[in-house]
Order: C-alpha cells, then structure tokens, then sequence
C-alpha cells in the first residue's frame, strides 16, 4: 500500500468514523495493511501519525491511539515469526486486536457488531491479497 | 548475512521503541493541556463536514426505522384485520345461535305436543289479512301449513301455541300466510271456557276482511265473552291451536245460529319469528 494511498485513506475515515461509520472501525485494517506491504520500520512513522489524527477528529487525548497502534503494530510484527496459522485469519486477528484495545482503551467500550463486520471485510481482502502479498519483495509474511 | 540481518531487527526494534516513547510522550503532553489549541483548529475546521455526514447517518436511520416501522404496521394490520374477520364470523354465528336458542326455547317453554315438528320462519311484513315471512333453514312450507307463535302468555294462551295463519302461496323464498280475518280463511273451532278449558261450544271462524267473526254457534250452545276459541283439527289444522277469545256476542233471535267477535291474543306485526307446523 502506497504511503499516499495510506493517509488518504486515513483523512477520509478519520472524518466520516463518528459521524457516519461507527467510531472505531477500519483503522485496524489500514495498520495491518500498512505494515505487512511496507514493514514495520518504514510504516511506523505513519502508524504514529495515523493515531494523532485520529485523536485529533475524534476529539481524544493525542497520543493514545498512537500508542496503542504502535505497540499492536510492533507486537503482531514480532509475532507472525511465531504464529503460524492460515495467514489471513492471523492479519485478521491482528486488525481485530487494535481496533478492540482502541475501543477499550480510549472509549471505554468494546463495540462487538462493528468489529465482527471489519473482522469479515478483513479476511475477505487479506485473502485476495494474499497472492499480491506474498509475491512482493522482502516483506513476506513468514 | 546474518548479521546484516541481526541490525536490521535491530534497528527496526530501536525505531519501534522511540515510536513508543513518542506516543508516551505526546500522551503526557496532552494530559498537561499542551494541544489544546489544536483540538479547536481540528474541531472548528472539520464541523461542518462532520455535521454534514451525521444528518446523513440520521436520515438513513431514520429511513430504516420508518421501513421497519411501516413494515410492523402493515404485518399487524395483517393479522388484525384477519382476527376482526374471523371475529365477525364468530360474532356472526353466535348472533345466529342465540336467535335460535331463543326461538327454540319459545316453542320448549310451551304445551305444545313435542312430536309435532317446526320450522322457524321471521316475520318481514304484516299488512291488513296477510303477513310474509322468510323461511329460515331452507324449509319450503306447502299450500295450507299451519303458522302458528310459541308464546308464554300465560295470562292469555295459558302456553299454548297461538294460531297465526296458514300459507297461501311461496313467492321464491318469501312465504304468504292468510290470517284468520283473511276472506279466504274458514277455519273449525271449538269455544272453550277460558278457566276450566270445558268446552262449550262448536263453530266456524270466517274472516271478514279486517277481522274474524265466531260464526255457526248453535243459539243453544253457551258463550261468554273471554272464552278461547281453539281450532277443532278439522280442515288440515291441528287441533287446539288459539285463535283468540270470545269478543261481543251477536244473537238473533230469529236465527238458530249465534255469533262473536273473535278479539286477536297477540299481535302478529309485533312478532319476529313464528313457526311452521311441518308435521302434527
């Protein structure tokens, strides 16, 4: 995923989270799909900066989600070494896993009907993707 | 290679953890109030278009809620104007059953004989010496049945069944029936003492056109106004039917016959259902 695609993405989300989707909803999946095309190294710069302005939108405390999504991003990168099921349900789990410790950590709630849709939107693209994924150099998921 | 590698985890570890301080960082700084003013920028720029898509989120809820709400009510229309129908046909079938509930517990609470068979009939129109009735349950009387009223009058029939009439023609489902005071009728009475029942007296009641008269009473045969008059079971009537009672007694004394008024027992125009005699 392109870096502009990514902040695009991120702005347009941002903006329509909270007041047209639900609050928390496809940030989880652009981290995931940041990270597994770019690495880790490369994305976390904008894994940071995606927290901040969701905060911003949304009207949090800055630095919260920045915190969550680095320390989720860092932990399911060092973690897919370890975990080898089918790929997609791992990068599935690891979006399922942000989105629920942003809900939890800075709204206090866990939104299950919201999460089990970007779960399934999830899977469905890391399984077409998968193929497109794999075939790019030097970020293989292993 | 492998040490190659071995940096660029590491390196990769090192930018993880200044990240992570970073966002740490920030965090605290937020907490100390140090980005407010940015909060306000962000807010005041992003309002409108914020606002813009929450009115369209209400619209679609409220869409949904409408659809969802049209569709309840129409499901609950559905199914209540199928309890309303099948209600009205229960209430319908009830209506008819106490109509007959109350007919046949008429003709039980009197003395007429119980091997004798009816048919009920309602009453539609009662004009001058003739009445029309509809038969109910389908019965389709002869020429010259018996029509008479179950009636617990005891004061005047002493639960008898009153004579009505008897039918004269069917027109489809509509039935003629000629009163007593019919010209056409010409019926065989007995006068009984109203009291004792004793019978005092034999004769002819005729009609006259508007009403009947007790005729044919042999002058020497008693008579004394109030007595019944009852039909004697000649000419295809049955028997002990009540036309009426004795009214004003006319006698001449030339004449070897005496005569009397023959006053009604009961209003036929005030009724709503009498019955056919089918079989005595």
């Amino acid at each position: 995923m392109s870096t502009r695609l990514f902040l695009v993405l991120t702005l347009a989300f941002a903006l329509l989270q909270g007041s047209l989707l639900p609050t928390v909803f496809a940030e989880g999946l652009l981290i995931v799909l940041l990270v597994f095309s770019r690495g880790l190294k490369r994305s976390l710069p904008f894994i940071f900066l995606v927290g901040i302005v969701f905060d911003l939108f949304q009207s949090r405390a800055i630095g919260g989600s920045s915190l969550v999504f680095v320390m989720l991003a860092g932990a399911s990168w060092y973690l897919r070494s370890y975990i080898t099921p089918e790929k997609g349900l791992f990068l599935t789990g690891a979006v399922l896993a942000i989105n629920l410790a942003r809900n939890y950590f800075v709204f206090n709630s866990i939104s299950v009907l919201p999460s089990i849709i970007i779960a399934l939107i999830s899977l469905g693209i890391f399984n077409i993707l998968q193929p497109i994924v794999s075939s790019r150099r030097g970020y293989e998921v292993q | 290679m492998a040490r190659g590698k071995g940096l660029q985890i590491q390196s990769t570890f090192g930018v993880f953890l200044i990240f992570l301080t970073l966002s740490f960082l920030t965090y605290l700084a937020e907490s100390k109030g140090a980005f407010k003013g940015l909060h306000g920028i962000v807010q005041n720029t992003t309002r409108p278009a914020r606002e813009a898509l929450y009115q369209v989120r209400q619209g679609l809820t409220l869409s949904t809620e409408i659809f969802t709400e049209y569709t309840r009510v129409n499901q609950k229309n559905a199914e209540l104007e199928t309890r309303v129908a099948s209600l009205s046909s229960s209430l319908a079938e009830l209506s008819s059953l106490r109509e007959e509930n109350k007919r046949m517990k008429l003709l039980l609470g009197t003395n007429l004989p119980p091997s004798w068979k009816f048919e009920a009939a309602k009453l539609v129109l009662s004009t001058g010496d003739e009445i029309t009735l509809i038969s109910l349950g389908g019965f389709v009387p002869e020429i010259g049945t018996p029509v008479v009223i179950a009636e617990r009058d005891e004061g005047q029939t002493g639960d008898r069944g009153v004579y009505v009439g008897k039918v004269e023609k069917n027109i489809g489902e509509e039935v003629l029936v000629i009163k007593p005071s019919n010209s056409l009728s010409k019926i065989g009475v007995f006068v009984r003492n109203k009291d004792t029942g004793e019978r005092r007296a034999s004769g002819i009641v005729v009609g006259k056109g508007g009403e009947a008269l007790l005729d044919q009473v042999l002058s020497g045969e008693k008579l004394a106004e109030g007595d019944l008059i009852v039909t004697s079971g000649e000419g295809k009537l049955p028997p002990e039917l009540i036309l009426g009672y004795v009214g004003k007694i006319f006698q001449n004394e030339s004449s070897p016959w005496k005569q009397a008024e023959v006053k009604a027992v009961l209003q036929p125009d005030k009724l709503d259902y009498v019955f056919f005699i089918s079989k005595y």
